[in-house]
């Protein structure tokens, strides 16, 4: 008889603990709500004393834990990226150093440009005569404004800006920085390596690298999108496909 | 009537004392507190172009009220532009010198604002304007005066954070398209001096409309300060008759393409924005060659707004 009791007793205590367990469970998971939209924000019922939960989001487990009204502001939201961040090994931190090398690369290639474009005649280029005398000729005279078509300055333009913006922002530089790479490249192109041929243009200077970091910002957002968050890869091949046409140069530099 | 009567007079008299200067007509949801019952803003500046004349001196200022029970429904809405060209004395088609340039709008009524706050601090924001109204000169293009009246437009603005990665990261979008009415053209038949037009020839007929839009992304470095790059388009057409013996019969169209950066610093009710904005403007008329006039223009200046 003891032992019936002792162990209806025992089996009912772990039963109870269970149950309660699973209560308190149920009714954290019950009374939690989730609004997860363009950034990461949690509510928590008022009535909950404290709440714990997990959500997933883009692939990602995270974990929240508070007291009973949880309201995730802006200043929290950008913690919550910032934790999002480092749950992702395959970003690296800071600059990357083949930045520079990309840099060389492509100055090299203006230059190479420069010195093919300088032998031909300028009927073909559209330019005058070249030399070394005109940079700083053309630097001290200052920028005027270009006559160019309206697609060459807003189209052409803006997608070179955007490809600078790229170089920089797909090496791991923060927006800012590669605003600023992309300006520097931009002023390069306008002062001495078209400098070599015609003064800088106005319209070039501010639209090459304000529309196109722009252009370059939401081009990179797009891929961003597309890419599994756990992997830092596109897990579809539509996906791989997508993000070689939003950025061509950079799948090819990654072959 | 006489309540009427002061309302409209009360709207020019805040138009003619606030020299008619834009600040910025699109950004109008996101700025405009709605538990104000007026916004202002004004704006100061410098434009260069590499037609005469080459430096003008841009002042502006826009007003907007908000003046029902709910807040939501904008009675005046005040905004326009002026340049003026600082010690260059030059004759408008009348012969007259010192002619300003002049962009006013105004739109008498705005419908409910309807308003919605999104996670992230992105809102959607959207309005009907009724009966606006554009009084313009550009003499550039040899158009002493140029009056509009449609008859409504729509304004939408949209801002979202662009991926949960960097929520201070936000994308834009900002459009507004005003649609059928009328429009009457005063013109100098152009000769490629804009000191010394022929002389004046009046056009009138159907306004297609306007719209003007505006794209871009925005970064917050924190409350106070942010950085703004969009790109965007004005434009407008309208197909006007009668015209005098050089003018045909035909389409009119203006429009402008321009990238503008912004460097914005927001304090309680105030926000400042110091910006740069390039572009191209261009006029294109029927019956002549495409785009008969398009010239570069960049404008650096300080804009300041209460909301």
């Amino acid at each position: 008889m003891n032992a019936f009791v002792k162990k209806t007793a025992a089996t009912a205590l772990v039963l109870a603990s269970c149950a309660t367990g699973l209560m308190s469970n149920a009714y954290a998971d019950k009374d939690v709500d989730y609004q997860i939209g363009g950034s990461v924000a949690v509510e928590a019922n008022p009535e909950v004393k404290d709440a714990s939960a997990i959500f997933t989001h883009r692939n990602i487990d995270y974990k929240i834990q508070g007291s009973s009204d949880i309201d995730i502001d802006a200043d929290e939201s950008a913690q919550i990226a910032k934790d999002l961040k480092e749950k992702q090994p395959f970003r690296a931190k800071g600059i990357q150093g083949k930045l520079w090398f990309v840099t060389a690369e492509l100055l090299g290639a203006q230059m190479a440009t420069l010195a093919v474009l300088s032998t031909l005649p300028s009927s073909s280029t559209g330019w005058g005569k070249g030399s070394l005398q005109n940079i700083i000729d053309h630097a001290v005279q200052g920028p005027h404004f270009d006559t160019d078509p309206l697609y060459w300055n807003f189209m052409a333009h803006p997608f070179v800006g955007s490809e600078y913006y790229l170089l920089a922002r797909n090496r791991n530089a923060n927006w800012w920085q590669s605003l600023i790479y992309s300006a520097a490249m931009s002023a390069f192109w306008e002062y001495v390596t078209e400098g070599f041929f015609e003064r800088p243009s106005v319209q070039d200077l501010v639209i090459t690298p304000v529309a196109g970091a722009v252009l370059g910002e939401l081009r990179y957002q797009a891929k961003e999108a597309l890419i599994d968050p756990k992997t830092g890869k596109a897990d579809r091949t539509w996906k791989k496909v997508l993000i070689v046409i939003l950025d061509p140069i950079n799948a090819l530099s990654n072959l | 009537m006489k309540l009427t009567l002061t309302f409209l007079l009360s709207i020019l008299l805040a138009g003619s004392c606030a020299k008619m200067a834009l600040a910025d007509q699109l950004d109008i949801f996101g700025s405009l507190d709605p538990r104000n019952d007026i916004g202002m803003s004004g704006k100061l500046g410098v434009e260069f172009t590499p037609d005469f004349p080459n430096e003008t001196f841009l002042v502006g200022v826009e007003i907007r009220g908000i003046s029902s029970a709910d807040r939501k429904t904008r009675y005046f809405w005040v905004s326009g532009e002026a340049a003026f060209n600082e010690g260059v004395v030059y004759q408008n088609a009348s012969h007259r010198p010192d002619a300003l340039y002049m962009d006013l709008n105004i739109t008498p009524v705005t419908t409910d604002i309807e308003l919605a706050r999104t996670a992230g601090g992105g809102h959607t924001a959207s309005a009907i304007r009724i009966a606006p109204f554009e009084i313009k000169r550009v003499l550039r293009w040899g158009t002493p005066v140029e009056i509009s009246v449609r008859a409504f437009g729509i304004s939408k603005d949209y801002e979202k954070p662009l991926a949960e990665l960097t929520p201070q990261l936000k994308g834009f979008l900002q459009v507004a398209v005003d649609v059928v009415g009328l429009r009457y053209l005063s013109q100098a038949t152009y000769d490629d001096n804009p000191l010394w037009p022929n002389p004046i020839e009046s056009r009138y007929g159907f306004d297609i409309g306007a719209l003007k839009a505006k794209a871009g992304i925005s970064w917050d470095f924190n409350k106070t300060f942010a950085l703004r790059m969009s790109v965007g388009v004005n434009a407008d057409a309208a197909d006007l008759t009668q015209g005098g013996r050089d003018l045909s019969n035909g389409l009119v169209a203006s429009a402008d393409v321009f990238t503008r950066m912004e460097f914005i610093f927001r304090h309680v009710f105030t926000q400042w924005s110091l910006y740069a904005e390039a572009g191209e403007r261009a006029r294109w008329e029927q019956g002549e060659s495409a785009f008969t006039k398009s010239y570069g223009f960049i404008q650096i200046g300080l804009m300041g707004q209460y909301r």
